[in-house]
């Protein structure tokens, strides 16, 4: 509550979290077939949010069928034993909600927006195409060529839009990360129908699954529903494949080059392979991140963008994978002919980190910043439910974030050193993505 | 409601209360307007000036654009350097914007910190820097975002659209300009629009968020409310919209992936009373289950997706049907897409087919709550358009009100004749599929492309 009386408070005291979670409503359970459940009320908006999230993403993609787990995606909006395709499209359009889904390199997640009331409706819908979906040759082979022009739409349109992807290849060639979560339309078009229904009754299983439900409703009247619709799936018996986590490893390729078309600047793109941090390790570096990226105020900003001026834009991006992790800085150049420039500052910049402690005032602000983050990404019930859905998934507490604000708190900047000493020990691998007519 | 098996029928709805508004005028006419929530620490700021990118010189074009986003450098006898810094330290979030029809600055911030970043912010809009160096920064970083819309099949689109609709309205001009206006602008000019157009008289402020009325109005007294308007106000009424004839253009785009394909028109005001007749034909035509998805992805596998949109300005604002396909399948995409825009008059929609597409709307207008600063836009553009603050509580009720016959009838009279046709592409795929269904296709090469001669 602003209170426009008295001095502002330091952020530092805030205890900012607990009013992340503006109701106290909460459940956290597991049902007998391994379904883990969490809900919370939330009145803010009329509306639930809903999420399902399985715990298989691009990384589990099967043998030479890159794409197929968000391929597959699509097709759990083709219907089911008990329902024609597009119901969740009719269920929740038609009622004035949304829906979607996203496959990442671990996960993919499945959410609805309802009117609040639709709130059974939706757990219904969610029970069954996990418990019976149905696909057929038809909508297979339809649905497969929407999926190739989203590729065409999202990666070749797209300027840098093969970005993403060739830092994957580059770093990850020892890992199933290096195929990237939208595949190539070759793979796509060798996926048969047998494909999909391995892969459903392989990974989409209670025990392999997270239910989120936050927004307008009654804990106990939801925990019902949640009990009637989904606990009568079974835990099947069969073992669930897990590939390896890697050994940690230098990437092959230190240094490549990919002209692209319809691409009007240079981008410049660093990248540190991680190994899997721990929570406490993680929080650190997001600080680094920080202070390098986020920011006018930032260091690689600062040097690349505002004071050199060599860079339209630059960022930094600390992404942590189930088996690995990835830390970027990006810039996009004016000219390419400065590109000796950019690099000489990018590892100035990265030397200096590893060299001397942030100053206070720096990781002060770091802290703020990441705490205003924690509480703008809580801010609607629908992100929330995201977070929750992936942080149960993936650290095993639905409400890890919560410490996360501690951790920043607790940092020192000798840590910060530390952790940039560790993250930039080895060299990167780096990328330029040239324009094809490089006039500029 | 589908006759699903098994499956479970809504409970009634739940009853809500949408925050409701209040308003002050501050003694130097600055309009205030606050509505609370309190469930999550933010406080969200937006400050809108009637007069916008609309107002810019055509030889200044790009005028608006830089200077708002020159507000981001921080006020006069403060480097840049250290308003980032400082904004940085309170993890506020500020940023000016300009739009055809308002200049705006947007602050926010978590709500312990709010007053410490509203003093921060205020001097940068009250006495914007407007450095030279600064300037330079935002122009070439400006130059450079422009080359990579030009490279863009669905950006350029875009702003091929607004010209082909509007001509030598100030809509068709593109708001962050063109290279050679950019290039051309001065700190003399940015500074003129400052002086004239930042000013307090005929502002809008709207705070929501965790704060109460009171803090509010007190928080923009403090700020504004010693600030005096000077010099001489612009008060310039835009040309009026003239209907130009309908074209068919298409950029070629050789690299781009696939073609973006718009159809457009010139359509009615955001205060035309047929407005809200407006927004249930468009959401007719939109959303998966809308008409035109159904027709261009789910029946015939063109396109990812296609949707529809009327934007609401203070004058007619443009109506677009867009989606990206083939090269190769534009001929048969426009075709596809006039259909179903006719379809609404051929076709026109029935009381059954209404239900679902209202509460479409209304499902996003419940979902806007959910953002302080979704809330905050909704009471600007009411502002903006001279609207009272009450229709924010009909907003439901005007929906509702809307007749399958309004809407067929909406679509006769404001979407159906006079298309115009924009595509960026692959134009050797492209120009053999539309030449048997259009006459005169005009060509242009985005690779050359002189957005102010098409």
């Amino acid at each position: 509550m602003l209170d426009t009386t008295g001095a502002p408070h330091s952020v530092l005291q805030l205890s900012g979290m607990q009013s992340t979670t503006p109701d106290t409503t909460w459940s956290d359970r597991t049902l007998e077939n391994g379904l883990r459940v969490v809900i919370q009320a939330d009145a803010t908006s009329p509306t639930v949010a809903v999420t399902v999230g399985y715990h298989v993403g691009g990384k589990d993609d099967p043998q030479g069928r890159s794409g197929f787990a968000h391929l597959f995606e699509h097709l759990m909006f083709k219907g089911t034993e008990n329902t024609p395709a597009e119901t969740i499209d009719r269920l929740t359009e038609d009622v004035g909600g949304f829906n979607n889904a996203y496959t990442t390199a671990d996960l993919t997640m499945y959410y609805e927006v309802v009117p609040a009331n639709y709130l059974e409706v939706m757990l219904w819908a969610e029970a069954d195409r996990l418990a019976s979906l149905r696909v057929d040759e038809q909508n297979f082979a339809t649905e497969r060529e929407v999926v190739i022009g989203e590729y065409d739409q999202r990666i070749l349109a797209e300027p840098y839009g093969l970005l993403d992807e060739l830092v994957e290849r580059q770093v990850f060639s020892d890992h199933a990360y290096a195929n990237g979560v939208i595949g190539d339309p070759d793979s796509l078009r060798a996926a048969s129908l047998d494909d999909v229904l391995a892969f459903h009754r392989t990974y989409y299983r209670p025990d392999n699954a997270v239910l989120v439900v936050v927004g307008d409703l009654d804990v106990a009247q939801t925990n019902a529903w949640v009990d009637r619709y989904f606990q009568p799936i079974a835990r099947p018996t069969h073992v669930l494949p897990r590939i390896a986590v890697p050994e940690y490893r230098l990437p092959d390729m230190l240094r490549m080059t990919h002209v692209g078309q319809n691409v009007p600047l240079l981008a410049l793109n660093y990248a540190y392979r991680l190994p899997v941090f721990s929570d406490d390790e993680a929080a650190l570096v997001d600080i680094v991140e920080c202070v390098l990226g986020l920011g006018k105020s930032s260091r690689i900003f600062k040097a690349l963008v505002h004071d050199a001026q060599v860079a339209a834009q630059a960022f930094t991006d600390g992404d942590f994978r189930e088996h690995a992790g990835l830390f970027q800085i990006r810039a996009v150049l004016h000219d390419a002919a400065q590109l000796p420039q950019a690099e000489a500052l990018v590892q100035g910049e990265i030397e200096r980190i590893c060299s001397e402690n942030i100053t206070m005032a720096e990781l002060r602000r770091a802290q703020n910043q990441l705490a205003s983050l924690l509480v703008r990404r809580s801010e609607g019930a629908n992100d929330r439910s995201l977070a929750y859905a992936h942080d149960a998934l993936l650290r095993n507490d639905p409400r890890a974030a919560q410490a996360d604000a501690r951790r920043y708190r607790e940092a020192t900047v000798a840590d910060v050193r530390r952790m940039a000493e560790r993250l930039f020990a080895e060299p990167p691998a780096i990328l330029e993505y040239r324009p094809q007519n490089e006039e500029g | 409601m589908l006759g699903l098996v098994g499956a479970p029928e809504p409970s009634a709805p739940r009853p809500f209360t949408p925050p409701r508004a209040t308003e002050r005028r501050l003694s130097n006419g600055l309009r205030v307007i606050v509505a609370s929530r309190h469930e999550v620490p933010l406080v969200n700021a937006q400050l809108v000036f009637p007069l916008g990118a609309a107002h810019d010189p055509l030889a200044l074009l790009g005028q608006s654009y830089l200077a708002m986003a020159l507000l981001n450098y921080g006020p006069l006898g403060r480097s840049s350097d250290q308003f980032a810094a400082d904004l940085d330290d309170l993890a506020g979030r500020f940023s000016g914007g300009a739009t055809y029809d308002a200049l705006s600055a947007g602050l926010s911030s978590l709500s312990e910190l709010f007053p410490q970043v509203l003093a921060l912010c205020n001097q940068a809009v009250r006495q914007p820097g407007l450095a030279q160096e600064d300037l330079d920064r935002v122009r070439a970083r400006t130059i450079s975002e422009l080359r990579v819309a030009y490279g863009s099949a669905n950006s350029l689109a875009r702003i091929v659209m607004a010209r082909v609709l509007y001509g030598a309205h100030p809509y068709g001009q593109p708001i962050a300009g063109v290279p050679r206006t950019l290039e051309n602008l001065t700190r003399a000019d940015v500074q003129r629009l400052a002086s004239i157009r930042l000013l307090p008289d005929g502002a809008t402020m709207v705070l929501t968020g965790d704060v109460n009325a009171e803090a509010g109005f007190a928080l923009a007294e403090s700020a504004y409310g010693d600030w005096r308007g000077s010099g001489c106000r612009e008060k310039s009424a835009l040309v009026p919209v003239s209907l130009p004839s309908s074209r068919v253009v298409v950029v070629d785009l050789p690299d781009s992936g696939r073609s973006a394909v718009w159809l457009g028109r010139v359509t009615i005001e955001r205060r035309h009373p047929r407005y809200f007749e407006g927004l249930v034909a468009m959401a007719l035509l939109s959303g998966y289950s809308g008409r035109l998805n159904v027709a261009v992805r789910v029946k015939r596998g063109l396109s990812y997706g296609a949707s529809a949109q009327l934007q609401a300005r203070r004058e007619p604002g443009p109506f677009s049907a867009t989606t990206l396909v083939d090269h190769r399948k534009v001929g048969e995409t426009v075709e596809v897409m006039r259909e179903v825009i006719a379809s609404l008059v051929t076709q026109p929609p029935t009381e059954a087919e209404l239900v679902p597409r209202k509460a479409m709307l209304r499902g996003s207008f419940g979902r806007s709550l959910d953002s302080v600063a979704g809330l905050g836009s909704s009471f600007a553009e009411l502002a903006l358009n001279d609207l009272p603050l009450s229709e924010y509580d009909e907003y439901l009720a005007r929906i509702d009100a809307v007749t399958p016959r309004a809407v067929a009838d909406f679509a006769r009279d404001f979407l159906i004749e006079g298309l115009s046709v924009v595509v960026v592409g692959d134009a050797q795929a492209i120009v053999p599929s539309l030449r048997g269904a259009f006459a005169g296709v005009e060509e242009y090469r985005a690779a050359d492309i002189d957005v102010l001669t098409i």
